[in-house]
């Protein structure tokens, strides 16, 4: 009977392992949480449609207070810096975050993705990520309702202003760098591209914004684990309805973050490493906010675009396995074998979230996207930030 | 500590421009020469003062190459407009260049003030065809001009389910992007407008 308890036991702890390790996900990872750790999962998102979107829930509050809101459906990205959120999703909150002003002027902010532009005030808040608190963050809020989209901002591309076309309550971007636009948007001139704004009523002006005022990526400002991240998916080989992980903050912090293991690929100036594909080089970067692996052009692949609803991913006749190499400059160099399916065979089966085998052109670069990171522990150094393995920037895996 | 983003600084312009000493100018003029030849029957269409001006002043954008302060039209776009646009795009962007010239096409460099690299491909019949950009986010209804509009709807209301970049294809214009923050890449073209023999998918 002892031994059947024992078991028994056994058993329930499991089972509560994998229930914190996985929340909602049919993950496979079976390792308790870590204090500096928390929750991710590839879903479908708050409107249900997303294809490999990671998302995370993560609190904010009003400066120093209790007033806060718990967040979820909060895409992580690694392919941008700091942290925007609906201001529907913050509710009564949104009301007590102070605004950043410029002089008697309110600050702004363009975001600016490849495919749209996020437009709303900066203001400040307490944001809890793995259970650390980063203090008076600048966040964005996205909210074109007050103040209207300047014309400037616009010309970029079209703005997302809800949960239906961003597929998200909010973005937290966790990539290397610490302030969103960095050196160049504290520039007085036509060198500045124009991502901050001050707004006197509706009229509103690009200003020069100092870094750090700017929106900025909270892991940066932890005060503990605040060297990087790690993203920790498990690996899956066929399509699922959802697939749970951690998000680890800290790089050689902690016991579940160290990178020894891993090669380090440290970016350029823009950001970006180098990846051959068939002998040429094409900047590449690891991007959990791209949901598929975007490379180069069908001519160049061989692989046939989709048509109709699938459009903008590919289509292969049949599955086409890959392979490239990443490299530095300072030598690391790792070649990575891959599956592209097509797409309209995969998105066929409805209830599917998580596709490890989704692909989709994207010129003349190679963005490794959510696929890349399933069965991976992919580290993300923060720019100027010391860990065992050197200094940020730097991806590891 | 506010400024306006597109207001003054020409003369710093020109002086950028004045910089470049251009190799390959006598091809390139002769490029446009023959551009300027097989264009001087045809006009846009259109008869009013500012087509004929930029036709007058097309001679000199060729032969001298680039004054672009005399060619700063704001009304002029793009994307399927005529070689002549390049200026205005140069001029509005504040920004320098060079050109190239490949086997049928010729090939219109820029780089805008944030150091966005923007590529402007014109066809023998010396139409932009196509442009491709690499860097910050560019002005894109600049250098789409009245394919701009097509591109927000058609961006807006892509399948929800790609993640990051855009994939347009309405059948005659292409707008492709990608990248990442501080670094967008984008190739975009008009179908009916590449020159026979030549790869868009080539195009960088």
């Amino acid at each position: 009977m002892h031994c059947a308890r024992v078991i028994l036991a056994v058993l329930a702890s499991l089972m509560f392992a994998v229930f914190l390790s996985c929340g909602s996900g049919s993950g496979n990872s079976n390792q308790a949480r870590t204090k500096n750790s928390q929750l991710i999962a590839v879903t479908a998102g708050p409107d249900n449609n997303y294809a490999n979107g990671l998302f995370t829930t993560i609190t904010v509050c009003a400066p120093g207070s209790s007033n806060c809101q718990s967040i979820p459906n909060v895409l992580v990205d690694t392919g941008s810096f700091g942290l925007r959120l609906l201001a529907s999703s913050l509710g009564t909150l949104g009301a007590s975050l102070p605004k950043q002003s410029s002089g008697s002027n309110v600050v702004f902010e363009c975001g600016q993705f490849v495919d749209s532009v996020l437009w709303g005030p900066v203001v400040s808040g307490d944001v809890t990520l793995a259970n650390e608190t980063a203090k008076s963050v600048p966040i964005e809020v996205i909210d074109a309702s007050t103040v209207p989209v300047p014309a400037a901002c616009k010309a970029i591309g079209p703005s997302e202003e809800d949960v239906t076309s961003l597929g998200a309550n909010g973005i937290l971007g966790v990539g290397f760098f610490i302030a969103d636009c960095g050196n160049a948007c504290t520039a007085s001139s036509t060198a500045n591209p124009g991502f901050y704004y001050a707004c006197a009523g509706t009229s509103c002006s690009v200003i020069s914004e100092p870094v750090n005022q700017q929106v900025q990526n909270p892991v940066a400002l932890l005060p503990n684990h605040n060297n990087g991240v790690v993203i920790q998916l498990p690996a899956i080989a066929n399509s699922a309805a959802t697939l749970g992980g951690s998000l680890i903050v800290g790089i050689g912090t902690a016991k579940d973050n160290s990178p020894v293991s891993a090669q380090v690929f440290a970016p350029d100036q823009f950001g970006n490493m180098l990846t051959t594909f068939k002998s040429n080089q094409y900047a590449g970067f690891l991007d959990t906010g791209s949901n598929a692996y975007f490379f180069l052009d069908s001519k160049t692949t061989g692989i046939a675009n989709c048509s109709s609803t699938e459009k903008g991913f590919y289509c292969p006749s049949s599955p086409a396995n890959l392979s490239a190499t990443n490299t530095t400059a300072q030598g690391a160099s790792s070649t990575v074998h891959f599956t592209v399916v097509s797409a309209s065979q995969l998105f066929s089966s409805g209830g599917n979230a998580v596709f490890p085998t989704l692909g989709g052109p994207n010129p003349a670069t190679f963005d490794w996207g959510l696929p890349f990171f399933f069965g991976r522990n992919v580290f993300v150094a923060i720019e100027g930030r010391q860990t065992p393995v050197g200094a940020g920037p730097f991806w590891a895996y | 500590m506010v400024y306006l983003p597109y207001p003054a600084g020409l003369e710093q312009h020109q002086q950028r421009l004045a910089l470049f000493s251009y190799s390959g100018l006598s091809n390139r003029s002769l490029r446009a020469t023959q551009v300027q030849q097989q264009k001087s029957n045809s006009h846009h269409g259109s008869s009013d003062g500012m087509w004929n001006q930029s036709d007058r002043y097309r001679s000199r954008l060729c032969v001298v190459l680039l004054v672009p302060a005399l060619l700063c039209i704001p009304a002029f776009c793009v994307l399927g407009q005529d070689v002549s646009s390049v200026a205005s795009d140069q001029a509005r962007m504040k920004a320098s260049v060079r050109v190239v010239v490949a086997n049928s096409y010729s090939v219109h460099e820029m780089q805008t003030p944030t150091g966005t690299a923007v590529r402007q491909f014109v066809s023998p019949a010396g139409t932009v065809f196509a442009v491709t950009w690499q860097g910050f986010s560019p002005d894109l209804q600049q250098l789409l001009g009245e394919y701009f509009e097509e591109y927000v709807t058609a961006a807006s209301s892509q399948p929800a389910r790609r993640g990051r970049g855009v994939f347009i294809d309405t059948g005659d214009l292409v707008v492709e992007t990608g990248g990442h923050m501080r670094f967008a890449v984008g190739r975009a073209y008009l179908r009916s407008k590449v020159p026979q023999g030549v790869d868009a998918d080539a195009l960088r």
